[in-house]
């Protein structure tokens, strides 16, 4: 139960690493140490979608 | 690896290539075994990687790994950022995989198994993939600028201009052409309309639902996303079988407007203008997937070239026990 337990947490934590879903815990999380201030979750989307769709592309 | 095992190795997956090329040739039926084609696609693509790249990276770009890229030199954390090579892959693969060899292979398919085949895996080897390597070689050398800026430096304002220009053209062209093949495929079949028609409210709502409903909830709203496709594809057979809904959503394709000179349907202009809008509305949701969904994509072909290949393997020992002939088909085509 436990290993399956565990093996159900890695695969879910791989999948949000994947997919970028944990971006904010993962830039919380580095920004800790820095003892810097962090933008709430939606301000952290906002700038970050926002700085993203700024961005030139191609197709 | 010592050197004549190479060159044995080397020969015989360009045999190997040659032979699955001859059985898409020879082969008279109208079913074949998937696997040739990916044979003959995987040992083109092995050759074409292993002496024809290998010959335009160093004779040609004289590649170097010590030289840092611009994303290197010039990392402002936005615009440059150093980023991982199968990421980069991932936004290659889906570069290549656009409008070009769509139109194409598919007119070519009417002809048997064989030009489409060659369109595809010839036209790659020595076009698009070497086109694709010759601008982002220059772009590299040159801060990562577009095939439009550098005409402008490097030849003058007005090439700059033109090549734009041309550019533009081709964007013009391949959106009509595509817009032209969707309106025949979907004239006369209401079921692929309603389908189609709903992915674009699905696709902004997705685009809604991480930017101001969930932010950031990427696995919430692909969840919803998946669950809303199955939908419109249930609501699109729905509408097919329903008598009303059918006549709304049937339209006449322009071939035969054409040849009725019956009143233009609104479908081309509609998709068109769709299509645009589902492009620029939710690029943001669609940056993010982008990449996700490429090395997604990559990971379920290998699966399914396994899967054909066992299935092959399976087809072949069945044959040698005297069950079944190895391709099943009647008529030529």
């Amino acid at each position: 139960m436990t290993i399956a337990r565990t093996l159900l947490g890695a695969l879910w934590a791989g999948l949000r690493c994947w997919s970028g879903d944990d971006a904010y815990e993962r830039s919380c999380a580095e920004h800790a140490g820095h003892g810097h201030e962090m933008l709430s979750r939606r301000a952290f989307y906002r700038a970050y979608f926002d700085r993203r769709g700024k961005r030139p592309r191609c197709c | 690896m010592p050197r004549a095992v190479s060159h044995l190795m080397w020969i015989g997956i360009a045999a190997l290539g040659a032979g699955a090329f001859a059985v898409l040739a020879l082969k008279r039926g109208e079913t074949i075994n998937a696997a040739w084609v990916l044979t003959a696609a995987l040992c083109t693509y092995a050759v074409g990687y292993r002496f024809y790249a290998r010959f335009i990276a160093r004779r040609i770009f004289a590649l170097d790994d010590a030289r840092p890229t611009p994303a290197v030199r010039l990392n402002d954390g936005h615009d440059f950022v150093p980023t991982s090579k199968w990421v980069v892959f991932g936004h290659h693969f889906a570069a290549i995989a656009g409008a070009g060899p769509l139109v194409g292979p598919i007119l070519a398919a009417q002809f048997g198994f064989l030009p489409g085949t060659i369109w595809i895996i010839v036209g790659v080897v020595v076009a698009g993939a070497v086109q694709d390597f010759v601008i982002l070689g220059a772009s590299i050398r040159r801060d990562g600028k577009s095939l439009g800026q550098m005409a402008r430096e490097e030849i003058g304002t007005t090439a700059g201009w033109l090549a734009l220009l041309g550019v533009f053209a081709i964007i013009v062209i391949l959106i009509a052409v595509l817009a032209m093949v969707v309106v025949n495929a979907l004239a006369e079949s209401p079921w692929g309309v309603v389908s189609l028609a709903l992915t674009i409210p699905i696709a902004l709502l997705m685009g809604v639902w991480m930017r101001w409903l969930r932010p950031g909830r990427v696995i919430e709203a692909s969840l919803i996303g998946l669950v809303l496709l199955g939908l419109a594809l249930w609501a699109g057979q729905w509408a097919a079988q329903t008598p009303w809904l059918k006549t709304l959503f049937t339209f006449t394709s322009p071939e035969e407007i054409r040849s009725k000179k019956a009143r233009a349907t609104p479908i081309p202009t509609d998709l068109t203008a769709a299509q645009v809008r589902a492009r620029t509305i939710d690029k943001a949701e669609r940056l993010r997937f982008n990449n996700r969904l490429n090395s997604g994509l990559c990971a379920a072909f290998l699966l399914i070239i396994l899967a054909i290949m066992v299935d092959t393997a399976r087809e072949c020992i069945a044959v040698l026990r005297g069950r079944r002939p190895m391709a099943a088909g009647g008529s030529a085509p």
